[in-house]
């Protein structure tokens, strides 16, 4: 699924396949985290940054910045799951032989 | 009996200062203590040349030995002399492990170099320091029958003791010209042919050690011109400027201080309200840890809590906050792209910390995995629910942690796009501010007023009954600077401070701006722990009371020391309590260590029935005067000194005790006048 597309000079993302794109410029906090969800669990496709496509500058700034971060962990999707089975690992292991 | 000293230094140890080695002075030892029998023993070596040196200029038998650095403690290591060679070697074994109190030898290292020890003498540092631990002992318990203690009050304790062994005490001095005198201990032993193995079948029996000539453990020496005085009580009479104060401090200066409990004359009163003040509290604090320490404990958390909340700069952080929010929102018509961005005025995520959780999966684990209670838990709560509550337990402490991760990601990436869109507008934008940290700090420093306020009321706080007294400690607010100043035992000056001191929070950071003040001791600064004594009927004590509780208190600290000396007691009370209590408790210590009483008081002087009588007479003629001490036991007609010279006992007594004979009589007939 797609998650961030550029079109027509301005950036737009989506939460699911069934919602609207919506400007880049409208995405809160609770949007961004449902970003990164998407991204983790699932395999989504995003337009690259590209300056020449996206001539708004307000658009400019936020879609690079969300892009360039997303593509940082792209191949360390695992990460905070596995960081957080590191807690309690050896407690975990010992008493869940029942 | 036979004199002996088998621990001497003849080499400098390497840790401690430099000396040379004087013969002049090891040979004027032996002569003039009369010494029968000698051993040299070197820290860790032993030197040859030296020793055949001194074989050659002394007399008496003297044994080579070496004193080793044994797991745990120090060991003497005597040998018998006929293979100087072979023992020579051996030490140079032990030389070259250069043992160490870091790194000692072991039981084992012995049995390498030195092969049966059934060979040697070994005497261990038993009630001495460094001791040699109770596993080396039963280890070597084959080879070790004496072990050397430090004092006569250790000697009598290892002999009265059927368990203990056979106890030894030697000088452990180093043989240097510069010493003052010449050491006074030793041990004598029922010997007659002073062979390594007589002297080893000695040591094997404690009715053959003493620490007298003839007259077993009940004396000992402790000058070196021979004096000598009771393992128990003895009394120092002597008129006016004799030398008796004189003569208590010799005794004083002959031992390490810290084994010496000197109790000064006057030290038991004071006039002095707060000197008192001063005294109970170190007293109260050293013998008997008063709970000054626990009251003040839950203070000083909750100034460690409080120590770091700045009131005023939360106050600015949330003007500015609320001045920004305002200017955004008045500002909204004129925004531009930048300011309009939905990320531009977002506030970040909140990220609580999972401390109650963790504690919670942490208790879940005790109660699994404690053995000494399994029964009871499990009475309760069975093992597998237990398992499977923590394991849910800590499913939820991930998930949360995965969440929490996640949101620090969209954290960092909120401040980045916040930063980048700010640098573009001409908006002003909002400074992040976590409210419900804001919230905490203030309801923080709003419960710290609270607790110290309470804390501060004037109330009693223990009541503990001492020595048939009773101290009460109490507690309450402060008076003044002066008072904080002393009880702190501080430099600094608490007036500016104190006149915040109604406002605790206040008060707490104009502590803060004291230089030198360290912050471990500000708690200490808000609540006053005040100690009374009371006497049995319940009543603040008077002054002499006073000085009898302080009495009962040094001599109940006298008890972890070798050896007490007091100092004309009666400067401190009054005649008739001296004879009573005081009597019994200084008779009673006497029975388990050295005593030594300085009187002219003729109640404590008679009536306490000493083991020992020291008298020091001022004698004057034409030329010079000379100080001399006669002693004896009470009941012997005649004093003796160590120059030889006599006087009568009951002289003596009349003179200091009852100020002369006549005086006594006119007394006696006074007595008898008024007597029913």
């Amino acid at each position: 699924m797609k998650i961030l597309k550029i079109d027509a000079g301005s950036g737009y993302y989506r939460l699911d396949m069934e919602s609207e794109w919506l400007p880049i410029d409208s995405i809160d906090k609770s949007g961004l985290l449902g970003l990164l969800k998407l991204f983790l669990n699932d395999d989504v496709e995003m337009d690259p940054y590209d300056e020449e496509k996206l001539q708004n500058q307000t658009h400019q700034i936020i879609y690079r910045s969300i892009s360039e971060k997303l593509f940082g962990i792209l191949d360390k999707k695992d990460m905070f799951k596995d960081e957080a089975d590191r807690m309690f690992m050896a407690e975990y292991e010992k008493y869940s032989q029942i | 009996m036979k004199k002996i000293d088998l621990h001497i230094h003849t080499v400098p140890n390497g840790t401690e200062p430099q000396f040379d080695f004087d013969l002049e002075y090891l040979l004027q030892y032996v002569a003039t203590q009369e010494l029968d029998c000698v051993a040299i023993t070197n820290h860790n070596k032993f030197d040859r040349e030296q020793f055949e040196n001194i074989l050659e200029n002394v007399a008496i038998p003297i044994f080579p030995g070496i004193e080793i650095d044994l797991e745990g403690g120090q060991l003497l290591l005597i040998s018998d002399g006929l293979d100087l060679n072979g023992f020579h070697t051996s030490c140079q074994q032990v030389q070259l492990k250069e043992p160490s109190k870091a790194q000692p030898l072991a039981a084992d290292d012995l049995y390498e170099i030195f092969g049966d020890l059934n060979n040697y003498l070994l005497i261990p540092h038993y009630d001495k320091n460094p001791k040699v631990s109770d596993d080396v002992l039963e280890q070597l318990k084959e080879y070790i029958f004496a072990g050397e203690v430090s004092s006569p009050k250790k000697f009598i304790y290892s002999i009265k003791d059927d368990s203990r062994l056979v106890p030894v005490i030697f000088s452990d001095a180093r043989m240097k010209a510069e010493n003052a005198s010449y050491p006074v201990r030793q041990t004598y032993i029922d010997c007659d042919q002073l062979t390594f193995n007589a002297l080893k079948s000695c040591l094997r029996d404690k009715n053959k050690v003493a620490l007298s000539e003839s007259d077993g453990n009940k004396l000992f020496q402790i000058f070196d011109d021979g004096q000598q005085i009771s393992t128990g009580l003895n009394v120092v009479l002597g008129e006016r400027s004799s030398g008796k104060s004189h003569t208590l401090r010799r005794i004083y200066e002959s031992s390490e201080h810290n084994k010496i409990k000197f109790i000064q004359q006057f030290s038991l009163v004071s006039s002095d309200e707060e000197k008192e003040k001063d005294r109970y509290n170190k007293i109260l604090r050293d013998q008997h840890s008063l709970v000054a320490k626990d009251y003040l404990d839950g203070l000083q958390n909750v100034v460690r809590e409080v120590m770091d909340i700045d009131t005023d700069h939360i106050q600015r952080k949330i003007d500015a906050y609320l001045t920004s929010l305002v200017k955004f929102a008045k500002e909204k018509d004129k925004h531009d792209s930048f300011a309009k961005a939905a990320l531009f005025s977002e506030e970040r995520f909140q990220i609580r910390d999972q401390n109650v959780l963790e504690q919670l999966i942490k208790s879940t684990q005790n109660l699994i995995e404690n053995i000494e209670y399994k029964g009871i838990v499990q009475k309760h709560v069975s093992l597998r629910s237990l398992k499977s509550l923590i394991i849910e337990l800590i499913n939820v402490f991930r998930s949360n942690r995965q969440q929490n991760q996640e949101k620090e990601w969209v954290n960092d990436l909120i401040t980045d796009i916040k930063r980048k869109l700010q640098v573009k507008t001409a908006a002003s934008g909002i400074p992040d501010l976590d409210l419900y940290k804001v919230a905490i700090d203030l309801t923080k420093v709003a419960k710290f007023k609270k607790i110290v306020n309470l804390a501060k009321k004037q109330k009693e706080i223990v009541r503990k009954p001492i020595s048939g007294f009773e101290v009460v400690a109490t507690v309450g607010p402060f008076q003044g600077a002066m008072e904080i100043k002393r009880a702190l035992g501080s430099k600094c000056a608490f007036s500016n401070a104190f006149s915040n001191y109604g406002n605790p929070y206040l008060y707490l950071q104009e502590l803060k701006a004291i230089d030198g003040l360290p912050a471990s001791e500000i708690h200490h600064c808000f609540v006053k722990i005040d100690y009374h004594v009371l006497n049995k009927d319940g009543y603040r004590v008077s002054g002499g009371e006073r000085s009898e509780f302080n009495l009962l208190q040094e001599i109940d600290d006298a008890h972890k020391h070798d050896m007490l000396l007091i100092d004309e007691p009666e400067s401190s009370f009054d005649n008739l309590f001296l004879r009573k209590e005081v009597n019994a408790l200084i008779k009673d210590i006497s029975r388990s260590m050295p005593v030594v009483l300085v009187t002219h008081n003729n109640t404590v002087g008679a009536s306490i029935k000493p083991n020992y009588i020291l008298c020091t007479k001022k004698i004057s003629n034409s030329d010079e005067v000379t100080y001399h001490v006669f002693s004896g036991y009470p009941t012997s007609k005649k004093l003796k000194s160590v120059q030889g010279g006599e006087v009568s006992t009951w002289d003596i007594t009349m003179g200091c005790l009852e100020a002369g004979h006549e005086a006594y009589e006119e007394r006696k007939r006074g007595y008898e006048d008024i007597k029913d």
